[in-house]
């Protein structure tokens, strides 16, 4: 598979139109999938993003984080949890903190599906050594030859063979996922995404084809070759750049959506989009998660929410249009947090964690995934949520299922895939019946506080 | 947190998890589809655009070869036969097994001197390192090596002294860590604002590496600075940045890694950064215990995961654990800490270190990498200690107010810890993966050292001069083009190259109207900023605590590569905008030839110190040929016009990127 071949190059300046015409592929090309990587960067707390909201579970979840713990009943002032249909995992159910009130919608009409209790199975507690464990999907190794998403597009069959922008990061650099991945594009936007400006003075244009003849033909050393993509990728996105109005009237806000904008914008681009990786920071939340005891509000609630909206606005943005099928969100993170909270009402490195999968052919509205429980004997390692998941399930499911590569076993080599949870579906696969969504199932606050002591369970 | 008897089964021994690597799995090989399918570029046509035809007659004359030059030519490079070579470039796997054309030999040790430890050369630098003493090369390595490792005074060009003292006004870099609290923290207000503190020392830095003759100190001191990263821009270290920068960092890099540490233990910057100033025995916060492990003294090489202590192997003729695990993060180093915090009582706080001995956890005994710490320490030495077993104790230290085992002898810092540091520093120096044979050399100096006040700048010197071969060239001199210069690095190397006189923004001068002046953000105006923090390497400002990458996987991303074309071409521009208030750079003033090939030889010699591949020259000159030919004299106007663009490619060539 190459990525823009030097014959794209002569379209610089092209509009998109064109690009989509030349392209030997469109929406309805077999296997024309993307998936979307976004990665929670610094250890998610996920104890406090899906929670549990009665039965034993509560009582201990209280016990835990007396300070933190998110309400089941909110007051006059803050929301309480948001209960879920169909999140009952284990006898334990389970709801979203309220942050995440603008994704409630997209649960209800089975876009969004959560797995709890997902991760990284690998010992680690380092920021860093778990994220790279991930990306480069063999927990516990780190000499492996490049990452989880580059071994996924060079085994990937039936791919066309030119792909004009197999791989995006949209950012700054390209993550550890795609190390090793030449054609991968990294760009923090479509708009500045410029050399210089393209109208010739007698100076641009020469200047441009001096850079193309030295990156590109004159060498090819590991630095000529990234000058060479270099190259490609401006021609390419001065092809798509311009005014972008996302449509359903999505509104994308802050980092994350406007990294989550590149992404819909280069997805609706035609450019045989495969994969994009997305990284949002900010999570580390050693102390001050929440500004008060008890009160949900603060930081982590606002990011959360920043989260939540930036998600919405990428789904409504495609929804409407012939790439809904054919885009899958998927949402990791390094570790979850220490079950107890630090006094500095904030929480440490811990272990289990949640994942989300969002999009149009989701089986959403359900919690996968089989709750672990919070009791002092179902902790892992007597200190943090227990993981019955692992993360490389998920992502391979999304991989054979939606990008149609069955080759798991090189992706992720020494993973035993266990099967589909039965999060996504493929093309032959007809959606979930649509469940209407009827009252929320209410907490009786009496009830569980009645369970909640963990003294009970002897 | 104590152990249950279940966990303290014994198991063997295992090996951190770094050393657990199984063999690596390897790429797949692209599908058969995508093998076949591949789209070569047309051999000859591969120009985008079709050439004007103005200057293809120009093109059609053949350009003489480089004229010999002093500088030795250099050795295995191939030979400019690049067009009728197929490229890699049209290759799917980054796996090419086929020896990649362009890569250049090592230039003369004088060019990389200035690559690795300086940002780049300046005009008359590589002349002046010829001129040192010494009959080879290498002898006038070491006597510039030994000069740049016992700076002088900041002997910067006068005029730029000036301007840095005068027009930039960067007032706080003068004051004490009491007076930027009170000034910048406590009382901080539109005159004295948070920021200012951190802003004074970013420009301080940028004119640093562009003008100081220490080049090597700045290198160092960005090193180490990335070493024990700080995002500066929050809490108490944006007030009390300018302290961290001259009496924590700036003090320690050329002297006692011990000392060094504890210098930054005790800093209120990273106390506030990893929040040890909350870590109390109400309520332990492990985020700096563990980060001083995994970062910043053992490195996460040595870490064994959440396994328990007796599975971590002891140290060869020591009694400390080879490495850590979480029980030394958390039950250990986080309470050894706790009550070490900062002297920010409301209204009488000062700013400064305070140890609080009821914060901290008095009474339980520690068992930090299998070394016991008795309950009821002297106040401060259980982290003493703790810093002590990882970077070691150079004076015994006894005491008469703790218990007896507190009567501590001298001890060498851990061997793991030496041997992180040295490879982090040789990555930096030499090579993205330094060879364990220096590292374990290098670690050797380091522990033998640990005594001496000057430790790390032998360590220093000795990765420097070192050679795998006994009496061979160093491998500083061989190892080239392995590395790729980062942004911070290739931007203060362009300002270098073309002695940029650069202004930057300090302050608008602008009034309030009862007269006060009213600071305005820095990068407001100067166009600088705009440029450079794009690059992705804005100055203290990585938030993570494991500092920017230093390898070239993380900065050779299409975005990397554009930008640092960007700013070489916004350098052009704007350094010849009469408007531009920030910038100006004089190209033709310091312009030598009049022809488009003794002009470009004429910049090219000077900013790479040495020609460059004919393929990639021919592509310069014909550019500055413009529609004359390359020997004919172009007129005066046609050098004014073209001449800054045509020294923005040559800062945009893979030669000048590879460090």
């Amino acid at each position: 598979m190459v990525g823009c071949s030097a014959a794209i190059a002569a379209m610089a300046g092209a509009r998109i139109t064109q690009v989509a015409l030349a392209s030997p592929e469109g929406p309805d090309a077999p296997n024309y999938e993307t998936v979307v990587v976004v990665f929670l960067r610094g250890g998610w707390d996920a104890l406090n993003v899906v929670v549990p909201l009665g039965g034993a579970d509560r009582g201990w979840y209280e016990s835990y984080r007396s300070q933190l713990k998110v309400p089941t009943v909110g007051t006059a002032t803050y929301k309480g949890a948001l209960a879920l249909a169909n999140a009952v995992s284990n006898g334990t159910p389970l709801g979203f903190h309220p942050g995440l009130e603008p994704l409630l919608e997209l649960y209800q009409q089975n876009a969004l599906a959560v797995v709890c209790a997902a991760g990284l199975t690998s010992d680690t507690r380092s920021h860093f050594d778990a994220q790279q464990f991930m990306e480069l999907g063999t927990p516990g190794i780190k000499a492996t030859a490049g990452g989880w998403l580059t071994r996924h597009l060079m085994s990937s069959p039936n791919l066309p063979p030119t792909i004009f922008m197999p791989a995006v990061s949209a950012g700054s650099g390209n993550p550890i996922s795609l190390s090793g991945y030449q054609q991968a594009v990294a760009l923090s936007g479509v708009g500045g995404f410029n050399y210089q400006p393209t109208y010739d003075n007698g100076i641009n244009t020469p200047m441009k084809n001096a850079l193309r003849q030295m990156y590109s033909v004159n060498g090819s050393s590991w630095l000529h070759a990234a000058g060479n993509e270099t190259l490609d990728a401006i021609d390419v996105i001065n092809g798509v750049a311009g005014d972008y109005t996302p449509s359903g009237g999505a509104t994308y806000q802050g980092g994350l959506g406007g990294a989550l904008k590149t992404v819909a914008q280069l997805v609706k681009a035609d450019l045989g989009l495969r994969t994009a990786t997305v990284d949002f920071g900010g999570w580390d939340t050693h102390e001050n998660q929440q500004s008060g005891n008890g009160d949900p509000r603060g930081y982590f609630f606002d990011h959360l929410g920043e989260m939540a909206n930036a998600f919405k606005a990428f789904y409504t943005d495609l929804q409407g249009t012939n790439h809904h099928q054919r885009v899958t969100l998927v949402l990791m993170s390094e570790f979850g947090r220490r079950v107890r909270e630090n006094n500095n009402r904030g929480t440490d490195h811990g272990h289990g964690n949640a994942m989300f999968v969002l999009g149009g052919s989701v089986n959403g509205g359900r919690v996968y995934g089989s709750w672990p429980g919070l009791s002092n004997t179902q902790l892992y390692q007597n200190d943090d949520l227990a993981i019955t998941t692992d993360y490389r399930t998920v992502l391979a499911e999304i991989l054979v299922k939606r990008a149609g590569n069955p080759n798991v076993s090189t992706v992720f080599p020494n993973f035993a895939y266990p099967g589909a949870l039965g999060v996504v579906r493929d093309s032959g696969e007809a959606p979930l019946p649509t469940i209407t969504p009827g009252p929320s199932p209410t907490i009786d606050p009496r009830l569980t506080k009645r369970t909640y002591l963990p003294s009970i369970r002897r | 947190m104590a152990l249950t008897a279940k966990e303290n089964v014994h198991k063997p021994p295992i090996a951190p998890q770094a050393q657990t690597e199984t063999p690596t799995p390897p790429l797949p090989s692209p599908t058969s589809t995508a093998t076949a399918t591949l789209t070569p570029t047309p051999t000859g046509t591969s120009t985008p655009t079709p050439t004007p035809t103005a200057t293809s007659t120009a093109t059609s004359t053949a350009i003489p070869t480089a004229t010999a030059t002093s500088t030795p030519t250099p050795t295995g490079t191939t030979p400019p036969t690049a067009t009728t070579t197929a490229t890699p470039t049209q290759t799917a796997t980054p796996t090419a097994t086929a020896t990649p054309v362009g890569l250049p030999s090592a230039p003369p040790l004088s060019v990389i001197a200035f690559n690795r430890l300086a940002f780049g050369p300046r005009p008359g630098d590589l002349d002046a390192f010829n001129a040192l003493p010494g009959a080879t090369e290498l002898e006038k390595f070491t006597a510039w090596v030994d000069q740049q490792l016992n700076p002088g005074p900041d002997n910067l060009d006068s005029d730029y002294w000036k301007r840095r003292t005068e027009q930039h006004n960067l007032y706080t870099l003068s004051k004490s860590l009491t007076q930027l609290w009170a000034d910048h923290y406590k009382n901080a207000n539109n005159a004295n604002p948070r920021w200012r503190p951190t802003k004074d020392v970013v420009i301080d830095t940028l004119l640093r590496a562009i003008y100081s003759k220490w080049q090597l100190r700045e290198v160092l001191a960005d090193f180490w600075h990335n070493h024990f990263n700080i995002y500066a821009y929050e809490g108490y270290q944006e007030a009390l940045w300018v302290d961290w920068n001259t009496n924590v960092i700036r003090k320690n890099i050329l002297g006692n890694f011990r000392t060094f540490i504890e210098d930054v233990t005790k800093h209120p910057a990273m106390l506030y950064y990893l929040d040890n100033f909350i870590n109390t025995k109400g309520g332990p916060n492990e985020n700096w215990a563990r980060e001083l492990l995994e970062l910043h003294a053992l490195g996460a090489e040595n870490y064994f995961g959440p396994v328990q202590r007796s599975q971590v192997p002891v140290l060869p003729n020591d009694t400390r654990a080879a490495g850590y695990c979480d029980y030394d993060v958390y039950s250990a180093a986080a309470l050894c800490f706790t009550g070490w915090g900062v002297n920010d009582h409301y209204q009488t706080g000062t700013g400064a270190f305070e140890y609080t001995d009821t914060d901290h956890d008095n009474l339980s005994e520690k068992n930090f990498l299998n070394v016991r710490l008795a309950p009821n320490q002297a106040p401060q030495d259980d982290g003493l200690n703790v810093l002590d077993v990882l970077a070691g104790r150079p004076q015994a230290r006894v005491r008469t107010d703790g218990p007896i085992e507190n009567q501590r002898p001298v001890i060498g810092p851990h061997p793991g810890s030496a041997k992180y540091i040295c490879r982090k520093l040789a990555r930096r120096l030499i090579s993205d993966n330094p060879p364990q044979a220096l590292v374990e050399a290098a670690a050797q100096v380091f522990l033998a050292e640990y005594q001496s006040a000057d430790q790390l700048k032998k360590v220093v010197r000795f990765i420097l001069l070192w050679s795998p071969t006994p009496g061979g060239l160093p491998l500083f001199a061989t190892a080239w083009a392995e590395k790729i210069k980062r942004p911070f690095e290739v931007a203060m190397a362009m300002c270098r190259a073309v002695q940029a006189d650069m202004r930057f923004q300090t302050y608008t001068g602008a009034s309030s109207n009862n007269g006060t002046p009213v600071p305005a953000h820095w990068d407001d105006e100067d166009e600088f900023f705009y440029y450079y923090e794009p690059m992705g390497q804005a100055i203290f400002e990585w938030h993570p605590p494991n500092g920017f990458p230093d390898r070239k996987e993380a900065w050779k991303s299409t975005t990397s590569m554009l930008v640092r074309w960007k700013f070489a071409y916004w350098l052009a521009n704007a350094g010849t905008d009469a408007n531009n208030d920030h910038v100006s750079v004089d190209y033709v003033g310091q312009n030598s030839g009049n022809t488009a090939i003794d002009i470009a030889d004429y910049w090219i010699k000077r900013i790479l110190g040495r020609p460059l591949r004919d393929v990639d020259r021919n592509e310069i000159v014909r550019f500055m040929q413009g529609t004359y030919g390359p020997s004919s004299v172009l007129p005066a106007k046609d050098i004014k016009d073209r001449l800054k663009y045509m020294v923005a490619l040559i800062l945009s060539t893979p030669d000048f990127n590879f460090r």
